[in-house]
């Protein structure tokens, strides 16, 4: 057995780099070795800041030999009277074959002449000298760069490569790389303790670089901060604000974890405990200690119930250096908060009325005008909310003042030095005026959803503010004709787009974003000078936009895609699709709990039928009742008659908007299978392309109402 | 630390030699007001092109919107780097970087001393780079690019630029918490020198400068630039560059400047920066064929 090792030394990778290439280079070899027909034990890899490391164990000694069958011309043609024709001769010259090689074998084709040729198995070590320079080229990543005067594209620059197969030193070369990079066994520790170190054995590789302060085993490395990390707050009874993401980054950050428990003066307990965090995480990579019992209150203004004045720091200097290293970042904190003292107490002494003002003074973007018409536009589109869902006095109030402060953070001191803090600070700031406090919670949710995963607003007046703050930016751009193209959307529309998609889904009301859209476009176009769209266009590119996202979080949610096609695909009219979003979701996850229970083949195989046929008539799509295109008196058999009875049966379900609607019609479709095979294949079948035109008409309009009623379900013609 | 007190000039002085020895050009501060050590032409300009170059010089840069009055600790609109740019990049750069900062005084095996991740972007000169910034025991204390593109030109060879803060170091080495109180010599503080320089500009900067006259100078200075780029100059046209790029970070400073109009400004100077660069490449191919 084989055991291969290949450590690629860097200068310090990003932390997120050092991450997604642990999976990325298992990935590239796992694909080559199966391509190659390989066999392994196990493939592990790893990465520390200064280099991504790959071994290989239970590989063989040499590939085995590979017999190959190669398929040649037809028997017939290559050998006359049991003679070779040339184009036998030339078939087995082609492969360096002698002609009594050549065997005969029946195919269901015929006979054929096929020729048997062994391929050397190759050394392993030709092929990790052949393929470690193409998985390394094959690594992928943000930014990549350039480095002396080489060609070689990289995260940051290699500067030495291990590579060895059975302990023995294979000589790789990084073609491009400046200076030109030769595999050999010689490894660098972690620079405080030793520069260079000599890896003999594959299997000493990861202790050796243990004594030599390296934790290369990513995942041991993550571990070891989470326990040192648990085993403080432990016995200090406090809490440590430590998200998945930032563990991450502090493994990616470090060779050899040591932890530092560092101290603030607690007057600066009287910040914001977000300003705190934000700071101590996000900029220093700190990870903050809250009191175990704290209860979290967005609207806080000091954090002494909240945070502990002490925060963990996770360090790649030596155990011996804690204290030095422990007042340098002491220091580099207070230094920090005192900034955002100055940022807070400056905040404070300015009302939001005032700072509201000062919008006015800020261009949204060129042609949209400045903050404060931003601000106006909000405000009217919550007023178009407030009709359309009839909310209450109360509720109305709530929604216009929320909106008509809702940027007024903006122009603080703090949003400006700390911008992912919008909304947060706006918030603490209008309760601190003696605002209301589902007001300034509003203004806090306004920007949520994050992502289509992220927190919903959980406050009615929230989710309305929400939407019309992302509603107003996506009127807005397109009305400038910025719409997002491929990869290109600077202003995250469609997030934007999602975000009001998703917020609808979650609330009581039932929302009419047609209706929106369409007053909208119209306002929009009437008060906006730059753009030279007509109201019809805008209107239909939102529509469009809107539909292109409900696809996008139908497939997010686990709808199978042509079950999302049949619900909101283009064939569905996008009126009908927008007046009521959450209704689509519904009856998709219907649909999907009916093919779960196998029950919606049946169905799905004849409505498409029906579907088929209807397109050649002429009826409208949104006629739902026999009345006046059914005529009786040219039914010739028993179940035309059953099928106009089923059609008058599912009216009444689909002109009226009553709850559970949709399992009733599901319930009448399934029970229509039987009726409809009648009609098609039965005893009392007909021809539904009657020769007679009268007859054919009527029987193809009995199809298209059929048709017309199953769509407020789906397009069951999307199904496969 | 403990032991002798190293003064601001010490600083300056301690990185000259040992960046002279590793073979640097010394050069002095260049006589346009700037943002950043990376518009001196010795930066700049020097990072374009096939010919290797090694320089290192402290330089004043100007941030108008950053005064405090000299309230702010951390604060001022006009303080100090020093610069070095080596083309191409040499492999043992970060460990050259280590030892220099030994010879200031900070032994690496005392500290926690890292790479971390970050990307550099100048927009106003079309210029950006990948690299770190240096935390030394959570501060940032320089910062660490390979150049990849400026005015829009791709680098070939890359360049390394490093850029020592040098007023952080001071006070870490000095263990000072406020700027204005590093001791630039026995004699005489930081403050001494500066503070009333610092009063007096952000007295300009945020209250008495007139705009209507920056946006004219403004336009004259592109004008000039662009005249100059028409000439073939691109020398002296990058000194209009700059003076454009500091005359908006005067208006910048009295808030007169819109967001919208903030990336078009940035846009007019960016392109001008690119012509410049593309003429001067242009001009040291005529000069060695």
């Amino acid at each position: 057995m084989s055991n291969f090792l290949l450590e690629i030394g860097t200068e310090e990778l990003p932390a997120d780099f050092a991450r997604l290439v642990v999976p990325q280079l298992k990935d590239l070899v796992e694909t080559d070795f199966r391509k190659k027909s390989i066999r392994y034990k196990e493939i592990s890899c790893s990465s520390t800041p200064r280099r991504i490391s790959l071994c290989i164990s239970g590989l063989p000694i040499k590939l085995e030999d590979q017999v190959q069958e190669i398929k040649g011309p037809p028997y017939e043609q290559a050998f006359k009277n049991e003679l070779a024709t040339p184009a036998a001769i030339g078939f087995a010259r082609r492969y360096g074959a002698s002609i009594d090689q050549l065997q005969k074998k029946q195919t269901n084709k015929g006979a054929f002449v096929f020729l048997s040729i062994t391929k050397k198995g190759q050394s392993l070590s030709a092929i990790f000298l052949n393929d470690v320079p193409k998985w390394i080229e094959g690594l992928q990543g943000k930014r990549f760069m350039k480095w002396a005067r080489g060609s070689l594209r990289f995260s940051r620059p290699i500067r030495w490569m291990v590579c060895l197969l059975n302990d023995e030193v294979l000589p790789v070369q990084l073609p491009g790389s400046d200076s030109l990079i030769t595999a050999s066994n010689i490894s660098k520790g972690n620079r405080l303790i030793i520069d260079s170190l000599p890896i003999n054995k594959i299997e000493h590789y990861v202790d050796l670089m243990k004594q030599s302060g390296v934790y290369v085993n990513r995942d041991s490395r993550k571990q070891l901060i989470n326990n040192l990390v648990k085993k403080i707050c432990k016995n200090s009874n406090t809490f440590a604000d430590m998200p998945d993401n930032l563990l991450d980054e502090l493994t990616d950050l470090v060779e050899a974890p040591t932890l530092v428990k560092c101290n603030f003066s607690d007057s600066y307990l009287s910040l914001p405990p977000e300003v705190l965090s934000t700071v101590m995480r996000v900029h220093q990579r700190y990870i903050p200690l809250k009191i175990s019992s704290s209860e979290f209150d967005p609207l806080a203004l000091n954090s002494s119930k909240i945070l502990v004045p002490a925060f963990l720091c996770i360090t790649n200097g030596l155990p011996g250096s804690i204290n030095i290293i422990r007042k340098g970042n002491e220091k580099v904190i207070k230094a920090r908060f005192s900034d955002a003292r100055y940022f807070f107490d400056s905040d404070k002494a300015i009302s939001c009325s005032t700072r509201n003002e000062k919008l006015s003074k800020v261009i949204f973007s060129e042609g949209l005008g400045t903050l404060t018409e931003r601000v106006e536009r909000i405000v009217w589109l919550s007023k178009q909310i407030i009709e359309l869902l009839h909310l209450t006095e109360s509720q109305s109030r709530k929604l216009i003042t929320s909106a008509s402060y809702s940027k007024n953070d903006l122009v603080s001191s703090m949003v400006s030095e700390f911008p992912e803090l919008q909304g947060i600070m706006g918030a603490k700031y209008l309760y601190q005026d003696g605002f209301d406090k589902d007001i300034s919670l509003a203004v806090l949710e306004q920007y949520m959803p994050k992502s289509t995963s992220s927190k919903l607003p959980s406050s009615l007046i929230g989710s309305l503010l929400a939407i019309t703050d992302k509603l107003e930016l996506l009127l807005s751009i397109f009305s400038k004709g910025l719409i997002p193209t491929g990869s290109s959307d600077p202003y995250a529309l469609r997030r934007a787009a999602n975000g009001i998609i998703l917020i609808i889904n979650s609330i009581n009301h039932s929302f009419d974003l047609n209706k929106l859209l369409l007053i909208s476009s119209k306002y929009w176009l009437s008060i906006l000078p730059i753009t030279k769209k007509d109201s019809q266009k805008l209107f239909n590119e939102l529509q469009e936009f809107f539909r292109t996202r409900i696809l996008f979080i139908l497939e997010e949610k686990g709808i199978d895609n042509d079950i999302a096609q049949a619900v909101a695909g283009s064939s569905i009219n996008p009126n009908r699709l927008l007046e009521n979003p959450k209704d689509v979701f519904y009856r998709a996850r219907l649909l999907n709990q009916l093919r779960t229970a196998g029950k919606l083949k049946t169905v799905q195989l004849v409505f498409s039928r029906v579907v088929n046929l209807a397109s050649e008539s002429t009826i409208s799509k949104d006629l739902y009742s026999s009345n006046l295109v059914i005529k009786e008196s040219l039914f010739e058999k028993e179940s035309e008659f059953n099928v106009l009875k089923l059609i008058d049966k599912i009216e009444p379900i689909v002109i009226n908007n009553y709850a559970n609607r949709y399992e009733s019609l599901v319930e009448i479709l399934l029970s229509a299978v039987e009726i409809l095979n009648e009609f098609f294949d039965g005893d009392t079948s007909v021809m539904v392309m009657s020769k007679d035109i009268k007859i054919r008409k009527n029987r193809l309009n009995l199809l298209a109402i059929l048709r017309n009623q199953s769509l407020i379900l789906a397009d069951f013609n999307c199904l496969k | 630390m403990g032991g002798k007190l190293v003064h601001f000039q010490d600083i300056i002085l301690k990185l000259s030699q040992f960046w002279k020895k590793q073979g640097c050009l010394l050069l002095q501060p260049y006589d346009t007001e700037k943002g950043a050590g990376t518009m001196s032409p010795h930066t700049f300009l020097r990072s374009l092109g096939p010919e290797p170059w090694a320089v290192a010089y402290p330089e004043p840069c100007r941030r108008p919107a950053d005064g405090r009055y000299g309230d702010n600790p951390n604060r001022a609109q006009h303080y100090f780097q020093f610069q070095v740019l080596l083309k191409p990049s040499p492999d043992s750069i970060q460990e050259t970087y280590l030892l220099s900062l030994e010879e200031i005084g900070i032994n690496p095996k005392e500290h926690d001393i890292r790479f971390v991740e970050d990307n550099w972007e100048s927009p106003t000169l079309g210029a950006w780079g990948v690299g770190w910034e240096v935390w030394l025991d959570g501060m940032e204390v320089t910062q660490f690019t390979y150049f990849q593109q400026c005015g829009g030109l791709d680098c070939n060879p890359v360049s390394i630029e490093i850029t020592y803060g040098l007023e952080r170091l001071a006070m870490y080495l000095q263990n000072i918490e406020s700027i204005w109180d590093l001791s630039w010599n026995t004699k005489y503080s930081y403050g001494d020198i500066w503070l009333p320089f610092e009063k007096a500009n952000c007295e300009y900067n945020f209250s008495r400068s007139n705009p209507e006259v920056l946006e004219k100078l403004f336009t004259l200075y592109e004008q000039e630039a662009k005249d100059l780029i028409l000439n073939k100059l691109s020398v002296p046209a990058l000194d209009f560059v700059l003076k454009c790029s500091h005359t908006f970070n005067l208006l910048d400073a009295r808030g007169v400047i819109s967001v919208a109009e903030r990336t078009a400004v940035i846009g007019r100077i960016r392109s001008l920066a690119k012509e410049v660069a593309e003429q001067w490449v242009l001009e040291r191919k005529l000069d060695s064929p």
